[in-house]
Order: structure tokens, then C-alpha cells, then sequence
């Protein structure tokens, strides 16, 4: 029990080691600060582009998602952190890591508010129109709003995934918390940073997970 | 950017033909641990549901604190706190140990609440009725409940099966000797991002049939809903 | 919810409970095998208590067949599969013994052809008497209905009443709490009125459709008969 204290809750470790773990949270939450808006954003773009209803494209966008679901978030992080220099393009390691990241979350949301869009009849659109809404009009007061409110667990849900991707930035060097957990971690030979940074993520992210719980049995509920 | 420094690039003959081997034995690592995964995670996650479908206060507390704290841990953290912290105090595994039971656990959690999803949503009428004929509880949730709420957890539990799997690229983090592991030092070594892009092609070639096929399971039971 | 129930029935009897909606009538049924318990008192079915923690609820409820308002059939099993997975599961009888005595108990209800079908491919009449055959698979000693027409299409009900009618005159003893009026005039031994968790008055059908003590059951009788 003393060895368990020393090793993982050492509190004189964590004081010396706590303003570098704090810069890692404000990395991890500028990140997702900068990942989330964007992601939503074009995954929102993605399922209007596909209710459209373009053949053509559809393939195109059904591809796109496709590709970028299949491919684990690591591969594409390493596979554009690696290769961008060869492309003679010279980003900021912030740059890269958002980049990767954004291709994965865009294709993700795009799923989704592809459903949600689905999921709204067509007859809302033609009881919108009908009353003298333009095009643009119904989409944003009348569609966007229902298909929104339908898929709100899975928007949730996939935020929380989003944030939680940002760990994978560690292994570029990307100075978000669990790099700099690890980093602290070799530094001290003492496991109390990794341990902090866990409950850390802990502390932030299970009110989301609760909240994609209650939202998911909400919608249950109704059905 | 010419054509020709491109495919020197990523499309280098000479560096695949090193490296290509590599790759496939890290194809076979990446299969072996995914398999591994969903099948200790779902089994886990299945029993989980069920304990929990018997109501006993204490151990239903216990069953939504782990799905909780494991859903909301990110899982490259559960790997490292496994791999480097536990050794401290004289619990040391392999690399591929602590990646499988960490991504197994996350799985656990997931399936457990999908689980626990289909198992509510079948209608309290199946259970009085199977009861009524003298079925005990376990009967009741075996033959009766699960085979119905299978049916709902198809869709969310291909798509989370999926997610895992990929998480198994978390484990070259680790050093396990799958995919990216052998990608990503291979580009290392040959200063050439070819390796890379063969790592990239292994994982479409086993990734892309499965998200296909998810695809058209979730088109096949929404229908059937 | 119930506020002091009195009620024995005798073996062969049929006893129909009727009442407005809310006065315990359900809950009086659910108690006969335990899917509700109640807070006080005692219910004692062919001799066993089943209020005592003792007793062996699974074995007893073998003895006592329910039947569901809204069937509750398995959907993901056909006829045969949902009248025989007790007598496999429960009883422990092989697979054949088991279809065939899954067989004769459909064929008392009349849908013996039906027995590779799945619930979905029947009509709510057709789903409720292979509910009728899932209880009755069991050989119980005593048969509950609970709003057993309440669900169904008018001219499915007949069907279902037919073979309750039959079960009635091999001898089965019944509880059936129902609306249907003319099936308890032609063929309940006895008929109990229950408003909020009492029962008001019992007995004979003439004397409770016709002269009853209390103003209510006249009311409600009243009231019944005019909507069918």
C-alpha cells in the first residue's frame, strides 16, 4: 500500500510535475477547440453536399467517408506526419496534427448528419416550402433542426471520440497531456504523472460520457 | 512537385521490395490482436449486461462505474498507465498484453451499454411471459431477451468492433510489432515514406471490406426495425 | 392498490372479473402468480402458498397459465418454437416429446397448420390462441386471462373465445378478467365486480347483469353492454 502511494499518487512528484501537466491540458483543449467547430462544420457540408442527390458525387463523398473511416487515426496521422515534408509542404506540427485529424472527424460527422438529414421526412420540406420558404430557408429553420435534434447522441458520442483522439498527437510530440504526462513520467522514473494525466481525462470527460448516456436513453425513450 | 518525385516518394519500388515482408507480418499481428480484442471484449461485455440485468444494487453500481470511467478514458492512455505504470509495483506485461487488455476493457464498456440498450428496449411483456411458464431468470434472459435485443446492438456494436480494431495501431506506441510499427520504422530507416504508404495499403486491404460490410449489415437490420 | 381482497375459486370453476378501468383488476390477476405480490395476506394455488420466500416460484407457475392482453409471444420463434421452449427448458422434455406435445396443444386451439409460422405471419386472433397453447402445453392446473380480447380486431375475438368456451367444458378452471359481457352471461360460473382495489359483489351472472345489489355494477353493466 505505501509502495502503491509512493508510485502512483507521489504528491511531492505532482506538485514539481502539475504546471507541465496544466500545459497539456491547454494544448489538448485548444486542440479540440480548433478540431471540433471544423469537423462539425464539414461533416455538416458533406451531408448537404450528399442530400443534393447527385449520383456523381454521392460515389465521390461516399468514397471519401469510406476511405477516411477505414483508416485508423494513427496511420493517417504518421502517414501525413512523414510524408508531408516529401511533398516539399513544411506545416507547423499544430498544422499536421489537425489536418490528420480533421480528415478522420469530417468523415465521421459527415455520417452522421447524413442520417440525421435522412431521418426528417420529405414532407417536412414540402409543408416548409409550401408556406413560401425558399430552398435555404427550410434547410435552416426547418430540416437542419430536426435532423440535428435526431442524431444529438451520436453528435455528442463522437465529440467525446474527438477529444479523446487528441491523445494520439503525443506520439508526433504534439505537447498536448499525454505527452507531456510521459515526458514528466521518464524524467522523474516515478508513474504519478501518467496516473494524474488518466484521472485528469477522467475528471473532463465523464460528464460528457454521462451526458451521452442520459441523451441516448432519452431518444429510446421516445421511440 | 513533378509526377516522378512523387511516385520516388511514396511509390518506391526498390524501398517496398525491403520492406513489403514486414508489412504483411505486421498484417498478421494486427488480425491476431483485432480477433483477440473483440472476442474477450465482446464475451465481457455481453456478461456485464447480464449481471447487470439481474438488478443486484452493489454489482450494477461497480458494472456502470467501469462502463463509465472506460468509456471515458482515451485509449492510448489505458495503454500507457498499463505498460509503464503497473511495472512500478511489480505488475509488468508484455507489450501486446497490456495493448489487448486495454482495448479489450474499452471494448467491454462500450458493449456492455449497447447491450444493456437492447436488452431494455425489449418490451417487460417477453419477460412476464416466459416468466409465467416457469422460466427462471437466466432461461428467460438466454432464450427470450438476448436473441431480441441482439437484433438492436447490430449496427452501434459493428461500428465500435471497427473503431477497435484500429485501435490496435495504438499498440506500435507500445512497440507491438503490428502495421504501423514496421511502417513507421521502416520510413524511418530508409529516410522514404514508401513503407508508409505500404502501411497505409495493408490497413485498406483489411479495414475497407469490414467497413463495407458494416455498411450494408446496418442498411439490412434498420430495414428489418 | 388492492385494499383487501377475499376470493377462493374451486376447481373447474370459471370467474370473471370485470370493473372500470383502475379498480385492481389486473394487479388481482398478476398476483395469482406472482408477477405482482402483494403486501399482505396470502395467495394459495392447489394448496401452495405462494407468498411464502420458500417456495419454488419456477416449478409452481408451471402449474398456472397465464394469457397476456397483448399476447406477448416470442417474436424471434415460430408457434411450435414458443409453445415447446418451456417444456424443453423448463420441464426438460426432449426435442421430439416436446413438438409433439406443442402439436396437441395447437391443435386444441385449432392451428396445428400453423406451427411453423412466426408471429408476424399471424393475425392477432391466431397469435392469441397459440398464447392459449403456449399455457396450455404445461397441463396447468389453473388457466389466468388478462384482457385477453381487449387487443384484438372484432371479428378475431370470436375465434378466441371459441376455445376458451371448449377449455371451459373439458374442465379447466378459469379466471378471466374481460369486457366481453355475453361470453360471462353464457359461460362463467361466477362473476366478481371490483372498483378501486375491492370487490363490490360476486355472484352468478343473471343475478349480477341483472339484479345487482349495488347501484355501480348496474352503471357499469350498463354502460358495457351498450358499447357492444
Amino acid at each position: 500500500m505505501e509502495q502503491i502511494l509512493q508510485v502512483f499518487f507521489n504528491v511531492a512528484i505532482l506538485e514539481r510535475t502539475w504546471p507541465f501537466l496544466l500545459r497539456g491540458v491547454e494544448m489538448t483543449v485548444a486542440l479540440s477547440l480548433v478540431i471540433v467547430p471544423v469537423g462539425v462544420a464539414s461533416g455538416l457540408a458533406i451531408a448537404m453536399l450528399y442530400h443534393l442527390h447527385l449520383k456523381w458525387l454521392n460515389r465521390v463523398l461516399i468514397a471519401y467517408v469510406d476511405f477516411f473511416r477505414a483508416f485508423p487515426p494513427l496511420v493517417l496521422l504518421l502517414f501525413i506526419y512523414g510524408g508531408l515534408p516529401f511533398l516539399g509542404l513544411d506545416l507547423p506540427l499544430f498544422g499536421t496534427v489537425a489536418l490528420a485529424f480533421l480528415l478522420n472527424t469530417s468523415s465521421y460527422y459527415g455520417e452522421i448528419f447524413r442520417a440525421g438529414l435522412e431521418s426528417v421526412p420529405a414532407v417536412q420540406a414540402e409543408a416548409a416550402r409550401s408556406t413560401g420558404l425558399s430552398r435555404g430557408q427550410t434547410m435552416l429553420w426547418v430540416i437542419l433542426p430536426q435532423a440535428t435534434r435526431n442524431v444529438l447522441p451520436d453528435l455528442v458520442s463522437n465529440t467525446l471520440e474527438v477529444i479523446k483522439l487528441t491523445t494520439l498527437a503525443s506520439v508526433v510530440g504534439f505537447t498536448e497531456l499525454l505527452n507531456n504526462a510521459r515526458n514528466a513520467q521518464a524524467l522523474t522514473y516515478n508513474a504519478t504523472p501518467i496516473v494524474a494525466a488518466a484521472l485528469i481525462y477522467l475528471v473532463l470527460l465523464w460528464p460528457l460520457v454521462r451526458l451521452v448516456s442520459r441523451l441516448e436513453h432519452k431518444s429510446i425513450a421516445v421511440r | 512537385m513533378e509526377l516522378s518525385r512523387l511516385v520516388f516518394s511514396f511509390f518506391n519500388a526498390e524501398v517496398a521490395s525491403r520492406y513489403w515482408l514486414d508489412i504483411v507480418h505486421g498484417m498478421w499481428v494486427t488480425t491476431y490482436l483485432g480477433i483477440a480484442v473483440i472476442a474477450a471484449g465482446l464475451a465481457a461485455g455481453l456478461a456485464l449486461a447480464m449481471l447487470r440485468s439481474f438488478h443486484f444494487r452493489p454489482a450494477s453500481f461497480l458494472i456502470v462505474v467501469f462502463a463509465d470511467a472506460f468509456r471515458a478514458l482515451p485509449p492510448l492512455v489505458v495503454i500507457i498507465v498499463l505498460f509503464f505504470a503497473f511495472p512500478y509495483v511489480g505488475l509488468a506485461m508484455s507489450a501486446f498484453t497490456a495493448t489487448w487488455l486495454a482495448l479489450s476493457m474499452v471494448l467491454a464498456a462500450f458493449a456492455e451499454e449497447i447491450f444493456w440498450a437492447g436488452i431494455l428496449s425489449v418490451p417487460k411483456g417477453q419477460t412476464e411471459a416466459s416468466r409465467s411458464t416457469g422460466m427462471s431468470r437466466l432461461q428467460t434472459l438466454a432464450f427470450v431477451i438476448i436473441p431480441q435485443a441482439v437484433r438492436l446492438t447490430i449496427p452501434p456494436l459493428t461500428n465500435r468492433m471497427i473503431a477497435i480494431t484500429k485501435g490496435t495501431a495504438l499498440g506500435s506506441v507500445v512497440a507491438v510489432h503490428e502495421i504501423i510499427y514496421h511502417a513507421s520504422s521502416g520510413a524511418s530507416e530508409a529516410g522514404n515514406p514508401t513503407p508508409l504508404t505500404l502501411g497505409a495499403l495493408a490497413y485498406l486491404v483489411l479495414f475497407l471490406p469490414v467497413v463495407l460490410f458494416s455498411r450494408w449489415i446496418e442498411t439490412r437490420f434498420a430495414w428489418k426495425r | 392498490m388492492l385494499k383487501g381482497i377475499d376470493l377462493a375459486v374451486t376447481q373447474g370453476e370459471l370467474v370473471f372479473i370485470i370493473g372500470p378501468s383502475g379498480s385492481g383488476k389486473s394487479t388481482l390477476l398478476r398476483c395469482c402468480n406472482r408477477l405482482e405480490a402483494p403486501t399482505r395476506g396470502s395467495v394459495i394455488v392447489d394448496g401452495t402458498d405462494l407468498t411464502r420466500p420458500e417456495v419454488d416460484l419456477n416449478r409452481v407457475r408451471q402449474k398456472i397459465g397465464m394469457v397476456f392482453q397483448s399476447f406477448n409471444l416470442y417474436p424471434h420463434l415460430n408457434a411450435l418454437g414458443n409453445v415447446t421452449l418451456a417444456l424443453r427448458k423448463v420441464v426438460g422434455k426432449g426435442r421430439d416429446e416436446a413438438e409433439a406435445l406443442g402439436i396437441q396443444a395447437l391443435t386444441r386451439v385449432g392451428l396445428a397448420e400453423k406451427a411453423k409460422a412466426y408471429p408476424n405471419e399471424l393475425s392477432g386472433g391466431q397469435q392469441q390462441r397459440v398464447a392459449i397453447a403456449r399455457a396450455l402445453a404445461l397441463e396447468p392446473r389453473i388457466l389466468l386471462f388478462d384482457e385477453p380480447t381487449s387487443a384484438l380486431d372484432p371479428e378475431l375475438v370470436g375465434s378466441v373465445l371459441k376455445v376458451m368456451r371448449e377449455l371451459r367444458e373439458s374442465g379447466m378452471t378459469m379466471v378471466v378478467v374481460s369486457h366481453e359481457m355475453e361470453f360471462a352471461r353464457a359461460a362463467a360460473d361466477r362473476v366478481v365486480f371490483m372498483d378501486g382495489g375491492v370487490i363490490l359483489e360476486s355472484g352468478v351472472p343473471e343475478k349480477i347483469f341483472s339484479r345487482p345489489e349495488h347501484a355501480r355494477v348496474g352503471e357499469f353493466v350498463a354502460r358495457i353492454t351498450s358499447h357492444h
